[in-house]
């Protein structure tokens, strides 16, 4: 018996030993099945370019935030990681410090000089440069152009078209169809672009909310005024069609929507889902909302090196592959949007394997946003289903807060957030 | 002992030579073979039970870590702030719609079945399968399918010349809906009571027909009470049940809308994982479970009103 | 109340249980269904009382025909065989139980708690069980689960009180008790009592008349004294009496009977033919008769059971305890010839 516990016990500490000396990486990403299959190629290239084993662990975004969260929480993170942008200022440990790598330590695996210093200063705190950033991308709007043809429209270029747009859909097309879909976190990012078009100041300066309880609600009342004009659906009849996100919803796919303000790393996917026979289009912005050119970009996801990996040199040497040698970039291409690196941007452009309407799209923001984003604006007790914005706006919709009442909700929940980081 | 004490009469050598363990070492063999259970108990179940108690006392953040004792505070916020307080009211509207819902259909159920008509098997086996399949991801996934605007429910509905109602973004209606689904999985509760049905002694029914009973007197005075063991099991565990629902709210109305589905799972969940915060987390767990407990001794001191066990008598 | 039954039969699939029975139960009469198992006595009672269904025929409660009423309508009161008190009531609620289901006749309403009570008090008064009211029928012994039993049929004043082998599950001693009290309850309450039994001393010892059944048919009906002096057959003949009635295959002529191997038996008789003879154990008398020896005695106190051989059948008789018998003693007896039956050789029924 004892002869038994014991040769049982060796045998597990053989294991446990294999397991940590295990030559490899892991990695883990978030997306849709075409960037699954795209990294996924671009990771078996490195492991026949390098002979190291690399295990990868993805899924969708839903549900992804709060299990990676458990992961950074307790250091049993993976060794490479796509990160969310606003991870890198709330995954800290409990002195403050970070979960993350500095990518400096490691600069002379990764090369550095193929991104531009604004995307590398968005990812740096305190000096440490915490993840490369993959790509940069901020939110435009995406039509369906066949629908509005339907409706007798040409697509909106400016606010006023889109205001005329909402009754004459109800008319012509019937009262299930909307030029444009937005949800609550649209809702949000949309009406901050209104608000910095029309007084050109960033959303948050020196973690102060940079606006007042009356220009928030002008704000609430433009996003308002878009559902009384049968624009945009009601919070109640987007959730009532029972769809995990708009290019999951039916409505999208068959065009009853016909339009959407989305991230520009985001266009494929919304073309992918709709149905056949409909053309989609890159949007471009409304000039007639105010003077400035309101709107933030920010970089959309990034590649960081978890404080716990084991080997941070090799771990860089798959990044430096993924994003910059000329494999990684013909692989990946832009499945996670324009590559900013220099390199890859370049060689993706010259074999034309950049999707055309990313491009279009990202070349619109990239030239039309000028404005700040605050780290804390992606912050989980703001942006979740159950936080600050989703409860104004969808409380706003329901009847159940006016603009005043929802105005003071996102404020004081705002400013609760900035204060507590 | 005997054995060994006559034995050392004649051969006294003998008397060491004991076939069995003595008393001390049969407590360490015992201990020795419980031991991977103990130390399963303690690790899994103890130890997180232990410090779930104490974090619930500090303002444990996912990431910062323990930094302050904040005494009961996070029980005062669990009973004041109006977040925690309207998920305590959903989650008791939804305890005190769903069981007694769940009990008296799988008790209706079961009586049905209890007739011996053709294929009575099979619509037994049909009405269980629900309660084996329901508890699942991809059977709430379903659900949110079936009840959405253009779901089947609600082209069911325009059918028969309804209106469509808007399930997943009516308050009421969200909850229902919920309730539905775990009132739907009534099965197990049913071939519970369906057993229980049985042991009825028939002859009962006849001296009670002979007495000028009606059928539903019979089933009031006669049925109910000799069920009543199967019926307080069924309420408890059904109420323990309910109080603990997660995967319906979370699949399916994500606690909305507008937080008529939240439920003190879901606060728990929400505030551990998204606002990070495990020591309120902590405290709305502990808070859930003196709520069930209580509950459950209510129900326990109730028995004796209501509950007819067979072997007692009213001796005592 | 006047009991009728017409034609009664009872069919399942092809098997007949009770086979055109008609038969008149009169008002406050105590009457027991006696019989073999599977004569078809329970499913009488079962339809008297409605748990059956009729299949052929008709039954009357007095002036109304219940053929098809359900058994609440009946205003029977039934014991089971096993009781079935409800278990998880206390005594008086089971005696209670009944009322609390019908409208009280003289008031036209609902029984009251006050009239409930009184009730009860009466009934189990009646039955002698008012200590056990406020005990739960687990604690009670056979004999006190019976009188409640009893108690709560007969709580509503019912028409007819139908017992169905309402001794069996008690010891003898018991059984002997309860079989009076029975009797006594039902004289008391003169209320007309059917009982189904298989045991024909129960049934001689209580019952003003017997009705005797097999395989679903009536064989008699009589008083239990006229039914064991006059039996119509050899059936009922064999059914009475304690030790049973022997037989013996005889011929008889010119005024005498002689059994198969030409012994003359101490009888007279004026008939011609085969027949069966049956002769009650008391029959056999010492006397000149026959000389037989005795092939076994057994001793019972009061008398002793002797048993002897005629022409290679088996004869048993009753002998006085006076002087003691044993096996191989050679006796000389005579007949009773009032105790003697002559059956038909076929059909057995009674010839004389």
């Amino acid at each position: 018996m004892k002869k038994l516990v014991v040769c049982l016990l060796a045998v597990l500490l053989m294991a446990n030993a294999a397991l940590a000396m295990a030559d490899g990486l892991t990695f883990s990403w978030w997306g849709g099945d075409a960037r699954h299959e795209a990294t996924q190629a671009a990771v078996d290239a490195f492991k026949a370019a390098t002979g190291t084993e690399v295990t990868c662990t993805y899924s969708a975004w839903s549900g992804w935030e709060d299990k990676m969260s458990q992961y950074f929480a307790s250091d049993s993170a993976f060794d490479v990681n796509q990160v969310n942008w606003n991870w890198l200022f709330s995954f800290t440990n409990a002195d403050g410090s970070s979960k993350f790598y500095d990518i400096n330590e490691v600069a002379d695996v990764i090369d550095l000089s193929q991104f531009n210093e604004k995307a590398l200063a968005q990812c740096t705190v305190d000096g440490k440069l915490l993840a490369v950033p993959v790509s940069m991308t901020g939110r435009i709007f995406y039509w369906n152009k066949t629908t509005f043809e339907k409706a007798g429209l040409e697509t909106p270029k400016t606010l006023a078209d889109l205001m005329a747009a909402g009754p004459i859909f109800a008319e012509k097309l019937g009262d299930e169809c909307y030029p444009l879909a937005l949800g609550s976190y649209d809702k949000m990012i949309l009406m901050v672009h209104y608000l910095e078009c029309k007084y050109g100041k960033d959303w948050v300066v020196d973690g102060q909310l940079n606006y007042s309880l009356e220009e928030v609600e002008e704000g609430l009342a433009f996003i308002q005024s878009l559902e009384d004009a049968h624009v945009i659906p009601s919070a109640q009849t987007l959730t009532g069609d029972g769809a995990d996100s708009l290019d999951k919803n039916p409505k999208w796919m068959e065009g009853k929507y016909a339009g959407i303000w989305e991230w520009d790393s985001s266009a494929s996917k919304f073309e992918a889902a709709l149905n056949e026979g409909q053309e989609f289009i890159v949007g471009d912005y409304f000039t007639d909302i105010g003077e400035y050119q309101g709107g933030f970009t920010k970089v959309s996801m990034a590649l960081c090196i978890a404080n716990t990996a084991a080997d941070k040199k090799l771990a860089a040497s798959l990044i430096e592959f993924l994003l910059n040698s000329e494999e990684g970039a013909r692989l990946m291409n832009s499945q996670r949007g324009i590559p900013l690196s220099a390199k890859a941007n370049a060689l993706c452009q010259a074999e034309g394997l950049l999707n055309a309407r990313v491009a279009e799209a990202n070349a619109k923001v990239m030239a039309w946003c000028q404005n700040a984003l605050d780290p804390q604006f992606e912050a989980a007790a703001l942006k979740n289903s159950d936080g600050v914005y989703a409860d104004a706006m969808e409380g706003l919709s329901y009847g159940d807060y006016s603009i005043e009442e929802a105005a003071e909700v996102l404020v004081e929940g705002i400013t609760e957030v900035l204060e507590a980081a | 002992m005997t054995k060994a004490g006559g034995a050392s009469a004649v051969r006294p050598d003998l008397r060491r030579r004991r076939k069995g363990l003595s008393k001390l070492e049969q407590g360490y063999m015992g201990f020795f073979l419980i031991l991977p259970w103990l130390i399963g108990f303690c690790v899994f179940k103890l130890y997180p039970f232990i410090s779930s108690l104490v974090y619930s006392f500090t303002d444990y953040d996912l990431f910062k870590g323990v930094q302050n004792f904040v005494g009961i505070q996070n029980y005062i916020d669990a009973f004041t702030k109006s977040k925690n307080v309207k998920a305590l009211q959903v989650t008791f509207a939804y305890a005190f719609m769903t069981v007694p819902l769940k009990l008296i259909f799988a008790l209706f159920i079961a009586y049905i079945l209890n007739f011996k008509i053709k294929g009575v098997g099979l619509f037994r086996t049909a009405y269980y399968v629900p309660s084996i399949l329901g508890g699942s991801v991809a059977i709430a996934v379903l659900w949110k399918a079936l009840f959405k605007s253009d779901g089947v429910v609600n082209t069911i509905l325009t059918m028969l010349g309804f209106e469509s109602i808007n399930f997943l973004a009516d308050k009421s209606w969200a909850l229902f809906i919920i309730c539905l689904l775990r009132v739907w999985q009534f099965g197990s509760a049913m071939v519970l009571f369906l057993a229980a049905l049985k042991g009825v002694p028939e002859d009962l029914y006849e001296a009670a027909s002979i007495d000028g009973a009606s059928k539903a007197r019979q089933f009031v005075s006669i049925t109910i009470p000799l069920i009543s063991p199967v019926i307080f099991y069924n309420l408890v565990t059904q109420l323990v049940q309910a109080f603990q629902e997660f995967n319906g709210p979370y699949i399916i109305t994500q606690g909305g809308p507008r937080n008529a589905t939240t439920l003190i799972s879901l606060i728990v969940y929400n505030t551990a994982f998204k606002d990070y915060k495990v020591g309120m987390s902590s405290a709305m767990a502990w808070v859930m479970f003196v709520i069930v407990m209580v509950l459950t001794l209510i129900s326990f001191a109730s028995q004796k009103k209501w509950v007819y066990y067979s072997d007692d008598d009213g001796r005592g | 109340m006047k009991i009728v039954l017409k034609d009664l039969t009872k069919r399942f699939d092809d098997a007949v249980a009770v086979d055109r029975v008609s038969l008149t139960f009169e008002d406050g009469e105590l009457t027991g269904l006696l019989g073999p198992s599977g004569c078809g006595k329970s499913t009488t009672l079962y339809m008297l009382a409605g748990l059956e269904n009729v299949t052929e025929g008709e039954i009357w409660f007095g002036e109304q025909n219940v053929t098809t009423a359900m058994p609440e309508e009946r205003n029977i009161g039934l014991v089971f065989q096993n009781y079935a008190l409800y278990p998880h009531m206390t005594v008086a609620d089971n005696i209670a139980f009944p009322l609390t289901n019908i409208k009280n006749p003289e008031t036209g309403k609902r029984y009251t708690r006050e009239e409930i009570r009184e009730e009860v008090q009466r009934t189990a008064k009646l039955v002698q069980i008012e200590e056990y009211l406020r005990r739960k029928p687990g604690q009670l012994s056979g004999g006190q689960q019976q009188r409640v039993a009893i108690a709560r049929a007969l709580v509503k004043k019912p028409k007819v009180l139908l017992l169905d082998e309402p001794l069996s599950n008690l010891d003898a001693r018991l059984r002997i008790e309860m079989r009076q009290e029975i009797r006594r309850i039902q004289q008391e309450t003169k209320v007309t009592t059917i009982f189904v039994t298989h045991d024909q001393e129960e049934a001689m010892s209580i019952t003003d008349r017997i009705v005797l059944m097999k395989k679903g048919v009536v064989q008699q009906i009589a008083p239990a004294h006229e039914m064991y002096m006059n039996p119509c057959n050899e059936f009922v003949a064999s059914f009475l009496g304690n030790p049973m009635i022997s037989y013996l295959n005889v011929r008889a002529g010119e005024g005498r009977v002689a059994l198969e191997d030409g012994t003359v038996l101490p009888l007279a008789a004026d008939l011609v033919g085969s027949f069966r003879l049956g002769i009650r154990p008391e029959a056999w008398v010492p006397g000149d008769g026959v000389r037989v020896t005795l092939t076994r005695v057994e001793q019972r106190g009061q008398d002793q059971i002797i048993e002897f051989a005629l022409a290679g059948q088996k004869v048993k008789a009753i002998a006085d305890a006076a002087t003691v018998l044993r096996a191989g003693d050679s006796i000389s007896l005579s007949l009773r010839d009032n105790r003697c039956y002559f059956f038909d050789a076929e059909t057995g029924a009674r010839v004389r």
